[in-house]
């Protein structure tokens, strides 16, 4: 249980015991209690003062399944508020063998500076100069680590779009094929590493340091009721196997909230060219597929990978919102341009969301036509290249909204809405209207409530509710290491007993089964102080008027919760 | 009465030569409710699958409509 502390305007790196007010805690409720106690909360997110904390989930380094998920922890340059960008592949596990709780990057090197920082199989420390990688894109930057650092190593990294200091600017993570496809995509996190001049976070993956488990035998058994638990569920055991997450876009497309063409339309016509059915057939033509492991201990394998039609590699873990954002906001239709855009924006290291709505806001305003695919491609590379333009897309939605004087810009506090409308999901609507972090469905996603029956989509009755359950158990989820998706599993109280009793068997302390909502309930406080204190207020905590103006076909719903009850939402 | 009816995700293996294109057609009783669809076609872990149907999710006891296409899915979560 150790911190390791990188300053980057002195070079130099100190390892410190975990403090007492940080035990027991990981990922996100770590990186939210460091930032809350030591980044001054108006401080410049770009600037020395910001923090850029990598830490690992509690049970990150176990073999409990899934949760090999790390948390990126800083003050967002994107919204202004805390945030936390939640990224798999192996890093978190290889992070969690060392038995390293966090990474805490500070200062500042001077202008131009640019390192890597590597830790070895003891865990061991060092600042290398990254002269050689600068301006790398992400793929290439792959090889030349794995060829500098070997091939058993997890690396988290910035493309051209960090260095760039862009709001959209993702931090890229290696998948257990080593390719930096996935990714701690949002809020900007990459452009903090790319002012704190680190190219690129290297682990070895080899360490054999890994904090003891308290009760190995009871953590043994809880870890394999809830595996049993995992597969038997026919979403988690399934769906997600045999069609990827984008297995759900049929669903919603079908209830009416699969925002389309910048938010005018519920319903994509077309949608069938780019549901999880369209896309598993076509890689499994190709010689790709879904069922990819994507990160390391995933016992459910929503990843896949997407080859042309010559069977070449295009990319991997291609996503319901990543097809969502470069496709159903777009007008694109067409699998090979999405997975092109994915590629892309992986490559650069670009969040699929910000990238896709800023495109789509840009074609709204009739920068570009909707559903022009070599467009939207000229205006990734666009970004790529740093030009003015290229500034502006790189930034994300509102800097487009604002360049074009458009009205109609799907984000709060300056982060891009995801793939499930709000005046179709009202749900969803209050998730990003209140979440921590600006919109972001992954904070409380509500979607299986409806889907279960539990909750009419369409009404505000109970959004409120369901929201504040969500966001709680997601905040406890980011912070124990272990994939949403996974959570799914929680539906059944036999693995929700199992959870507990990993976490109680891992720290030796019996814990009482409302710990999980307490741990969700302690983070989302230090989030919601640090953004009162960085001068968040409720009025932040709204979507954009259109929503509440303009109809949304076909239910032709406004979003409808109040601001009062909007206001209550996260007032645990 | 014939209702029109679309599969997804691992559903399509439910119903054997089930073609995703044309969906199936499905007699049934007139005045037939969801619960009765799921129990003739067979649905695994019926308590886990959602109709949807004009844009809304169905109930159990909902009762069908013929000038309506019936999607299925097992009950699904966002990531
Ligand atoms: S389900 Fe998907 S996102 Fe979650 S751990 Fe597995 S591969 Fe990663």
């Amino acid at each position: 249980m150790k911190i390791i502390r990188v300053d980057m305007s002195k070079k130099s790196i100190c390892v410190e015991d975990v403090p007492r007010e940080y035990m027991g805690l990981g990922g996100r409720a770590l990186t939210a209690a460091i930032i809350n106690k030591e980044v001054p909360p108006k401080c410049d997110s770009l600037g020395p003062e910001n923090k850029l904390i990598f830490a690992p989930g509690l049970l990150s380094g176990t073999n409990f399944v899934n949760t090999s998920r790390i948390s990126v922890g800083t003050k967002s340059p994107l919204t202004g508020t805390i945030k936390e960008s939640n990224g798999g592949g192996t890093i978190a596990a290889a992070l969690g063998h060392l038995g390293i709780t966090a990474v805490v990057v500070e200062g500042k090197p001077a202008p131009g500076e640019m390192f890597i920082l590597g830790i070895d199989e003891k865990g061991e420390a060092s600042l290398i100069k990254a002269d050689d990688y600068k301006g790398m894109r992400t793929y290439k930057l792959m090889e030349k680590l794995i060829d500098s650092f070997g091939n058993k190593i997890s690396v988290m990294c910035i493309g051209p779009a960090g260095e760039y200091l862009m709001k959209s600017a993702s931090i890229q993570t290696s998948d257990v094929d080593d390719r930096p496809c996935r990714a701690a995509a949002r809020g900007g996190v990459g452009a903090v590493m790319g002012a704190k001049g680190l190219k690129a976070l290297v682990v070895d993956r080899r360490g054999k340091s890994a904090d003891a488990i308290a009760n190995p035998e009871a953590f043994k058994e809880a870890a394999k009721i809830f595996a049993q638990k995992l597969k038997e569920n026919p979403f988690t055991g399934q769906l997600l196997g045999n069609f990827g997450t984008a297995g759900i876009l049929a669903a919603i497309n079908a209830m009416g909230a699969f925002p389309s063409y910048n938010a005018t339309k519920g319903v994509l016509d077309g949608w069938e060219n780019i549901s999880g059915e369209a896309l598993s057939k076509v890689m499994k033509e190709r010689g790709g597929g879904p069922g990819h492991m994507g990160c390391a201990q995933c016992a459910i394998h929503c990843s896949n990978i997407f080859n042309d039609s010559k069977g070449k590699y295009v990319t991997s873990s291609l996503e319901y919102e990543t097809i969502w954002a470069l496709g159903g906001m777009t007008g694109i239709k067409d699998l090979d341009t999405i997975a092109r855009l994915d590629f892309l924006c992986d490559d650069i290291g670009l969040d699929t969301m910000n990238t896709g709505v800023a495109i789509a806001v840009a074609m709204d305003a009739g920068y570009k036509k909707f559903g022009d695919g070599q467009a939207a491609i000229g205006m990734v590379e666009e970004i790529a290249s740093g030009s003015e333009m290229g500034k502006i897309l790189g930034d994300g939605p509102e800097a487009v909204g604002r360049h074009f004087k458009h009205h109609r810009i799907p984000a709060v506090k300056g982060q891009s809405v995801a793939a499930y409308d709000p005046r179709a999901m009202q749900g969803l609507g209050v998730t990003y209207a209140t979440s921590t972090m600006g919109a972001d469905h992954t904070a409380g996603n509500v979607f299986g409530l409806y889907m279960a029956k539990k909750l009419d989509p369409l009404k505000p009755e109970g959004q409120v509710a369901a929201s504040r359950g969500s966001q709680i158990a997601m905040a406890a989820m980011d912070s124990i290491g272990l994939c949403i998706l996974a959570a799914v599993a929680l539906a059944s109280p036999e693995a929700g007993a199992a959870l507990v009793q990993a976490i109680s068997a891992k720290i030796g302390r019996q814990l009482e089964g409302s710990a999980i909502a307490e741990l969700g309930v302690r983070t989302i406080k230090m989030e919601k102080e640090f953004n009162q204190k960085a001068g968040i207020t409720s009025k932040d905590d709204r979507l954009p008027e259109f929503y509440y103006k303009e109809a949304l076909p076909p239910h032709n719903t406004v979003f409808a919760v109040k601001d009062e009850e909007l206001d209550t939402t996260l007032a645990v | 009465m014939k209702i029109k009816v679309k599969l997804f995700g691992s559903l399509t293996t439910v119903v054997p030569g089930y073609l995703p294109d044309k969906g199936l057609d499905v007699g049934l009783p007139a005045g037939s409710r969801a619960a009765d669809l799921l129990a003739l076609l067979g649905i695994p872990h019926p308590r886990l699958a959602t109709l949807i149907a004009d844009g809304r999710v169905l109930k159990p006891e909902d009762k069908l409509s013929s000038k309506s296409v019936i999607n299925i899915f097992h009950v699904m979560y966002g990531g």
